[in-house]
């Protein structure tokens, strides 16, 4: 089951919270949805669950809008708000609910509550549960219905390290079931090392739309050298195309030329070097530098 | 109806806890579809998962069902030294309460509806039950089938105690028997359309103090306003759902609308709100 989404605008009033966008989510894939605060995300999310409706354009699941599928919960399973529960409802209420639309068996509750370790907290209201339960909650009501497709929006936000890591484990699982696996994040650092591709979206509109490692890849990573006599060696490596920066003492930066060519250099002076880093460009330098026009551009309108 | 099916000591929790990474989280279900059944259902179980809704419903149970004893009983002990205050009790005063007692119900009903919209709770319902007519179908089963329920036997209360009461008074209580279901099936009906009137409103308005101050508005403020100003404004009045509706708890013959004309108006007013409701819910955003 892909998610096809195809010049999807959604419009509020005057503005425009996504203008235009297309890209298609794939099966068997955990793809990251990346973007700054407002860029359209959940607006997106909301859209192709039925919940908002588009102004132009669609969005489909499996060929079918949402809504029209028999049985909705077993296409997809959604999370879009932590909180989306009435307080004094308890857990166990909350997720029977959502099963009876579908005629689920009581068991698949119990199962559920039990894969996202929240059986001993069932019959506790879910008011007082704290963010982390209610991201498992909202995670128990997702896959409920044994969906195709997930489409999560910010599963991590809130959760401690052990539910982060059971978030990614649970994510990979159902991605290498051959689900299509859709999640939202700002917490890029964590996406990295879940998502297969990412798609980044900024002012509305589609920035990116790619393989992880093709996003990581094809600029020349910066290398960190620790020397006690940098005044030396930084001449001795300038030249065209060579940044040069040092944010503490002995310490530098060095972005243009390969550690190889820096050892290499050093040798020959007889420059003692006591660390040297080639510096793996992350997620986030490439979602930085991808999304600086955007922001710079809302900015300075 | 929706207890947990075993409640597990804390030894088999800690067990389930320590064991969860293996739980499978996928189990090869069977294909279930979504129906107004499950719709329904699912109204249900939200309805009894909050007890303030069970709370409401009693209460208005309560209230309906002392004042269908409490009426004859105040015949009974009232002064009646003077024959002009020797007069025989009327048969509606079993009922005669409920016509604002059910402003109670109406109150639940937005409550239903706009109490989603504050917690979020309405992205879940509406994700489970994607087409939105079934979601205000179900609701609005629950919410009549709940007042109806509570309406029968609150007022069936009073038709089986007031003969008793009354005869210690040396009172003859005159209601026939077509008269007393018209009073007892007609409590559950006015309270079920009243409900309707509030689901409805909850669906327009959304907001929770907003749909619950307009339900009193409608019931209780505006229709006293048209009669203040002309004869023609009293006319007016009596087409509002609590004048309309509560002439099938009155005594019939008075002219005008009657009993079931009375009770018509009420069901208009509930079907052009919820029809209002349902085009609404389906073209807004949730």
């Amino acid at each position: 089951m892909s998610i096809d989404v195809q010049s999807l605008s959604k419009r509020y009033g005057r503005s425009y919270a996504v203008r235009d966008v297309s890209f298609r989510v794939e099966p068997g894939l955990v793809t990251g949805f990346l973007g700054p605060n407002g860029a359209g995300k959940s607006t997106t999310m909301r859209v192709i669950v039925g919940l908002d409706r588009s102004t132009t354009g669609t969005a489909l699941i499996d060929g079918k809008r949402y809504a029209d599928h028999a049985a909705p919960l077993h296409v997809a399973g959604a999370l879009l708000d932590a909180r989306a529960a009435h307080p004094a409802r308890t857990a166990w209420n909350y997720l029977t609910s959502i099963a009876v639309t579908h005629h689920l068996p009581r068991a698949r509750v119990d199962a559920v509550l039990d894969a996202t370790g929240l059986t001993a907290v069932a019959e506790r209201k879910v008011g007082g549960f704290s963010l982390g339960m209610g991201q498992r909650l909202g995670i128990a009501a997702a896959i409920l219905g044994d969906p195709g497709t997930l489409i999560l929006d910010e599963p991590i936000n809130g959760l401690d390290p052990e539910g982060v890591t059971w978030v990614r484990e649970l994510l990979r699982r159902l991605a290498d079931e051959g689900r299509t696996v859709f999640l939202s994040s700002h917490l890029l650092s964590e996406l990295a090392l879940v998502v297969d591709h990412v798609i980044i979206i900024g002012r509305g509109q589609i920035i990116a739309d790619s393989p992880l490692a093709t996003l990581t890849a094809g600029t020349t990573p910066k290398v960190r050298v620790r020397t006690t006599r940098a005044g030396e060696l930084s001449p001795l490596l300038a030249g065209s195309g060579v940044t040069i920066t040092s944010t503490q003492r002995d310490v530098l930066e060095i972005e243009g030329v390969t550690a190889e060519v820096i050892a290499d250099t050093a040798h020959r002076a007889d420059i003692t070097l006591y660390e040297l880093t080639p510096l793996h460009e992350t997620l986030e330098d490439a979602y930085n530098a991808l999304t600086k026009d955007a922001v710079e551009y809302a900015s300075s309108r | 109806m929706t207890r947990h099916p075993a409640r597990t000591t804390n030894n088999e929790k800690n067990h389930a806890r320590s064991k969860r990474r293996n739980v499978p989280v996928t189990t090869a279900l069977t294909v279930h579809r979504v129906d107004l059944a499950g719709a329904v259902g699912s109204e249900w179980v939200k309805f009894q998962g909050l007890r303030s809704n069970v709370i409401v419903a009693g209460f208005v149970f309560v209230l309906i069902g002392a004042n269908a004893i409490l009426m004859p009983w105040a015949y009974v002990l009232r002064d009646r030294s003077t024959p002009q205050a020797d007069y025989n009790p009327y048969p509606e005063m079993i009922v005669d309460k409920v016509g604002y007692i059910g402003i109670l119900l109406a109150i639940l009903g937005a409550m239903l509806v706009a109490g989603e919209y504050r917690s979020g709770q309405i992205k879940t319902t509406l994700l489970s039950v994607p087409k939105r007519t079934p979601v205000l179908v179900s609701k609005s089963l629950v919410a009549a089938a709940v007042s109806f329920t509570v309406g029968v036997p609150s007022a069936g209360i009073g038709f089986a105690a007031a003969p008793p009461i009354l005869a210690t008074g040396g009172y003859h209580y005159d209601l026939s028997v077509g008269d007393g279901l018209r009073l007892v099936l007609g409590s559950g009906l006015y309270l079920a359309a009243l409900s309707l009137v509030g689901v409805a409103l909850g669906v327009l308005i959304r907001n929770v103090v907003a749909s619950v101050l307009a339900t009193i508005a409608l019931l209780l403020v505006v229709p006293v306003i048209p009669q203040v100003f002309s004869q023609f404004g009293a006319e007016i009045t009596r087409f509002f759902p609590i004048q309309a509706g509560s002439l099938l708890l009155a005594q019939p013959g008075n002219g005008g609308l009657g009993p079931w004309g009375g009770y018509a108006v009420l069901a208009a007013w509930a079907a052009a709100l919820l029809a209002a409701a349902a085009v609404t819910l389906k073209r807004r955003d949730a």
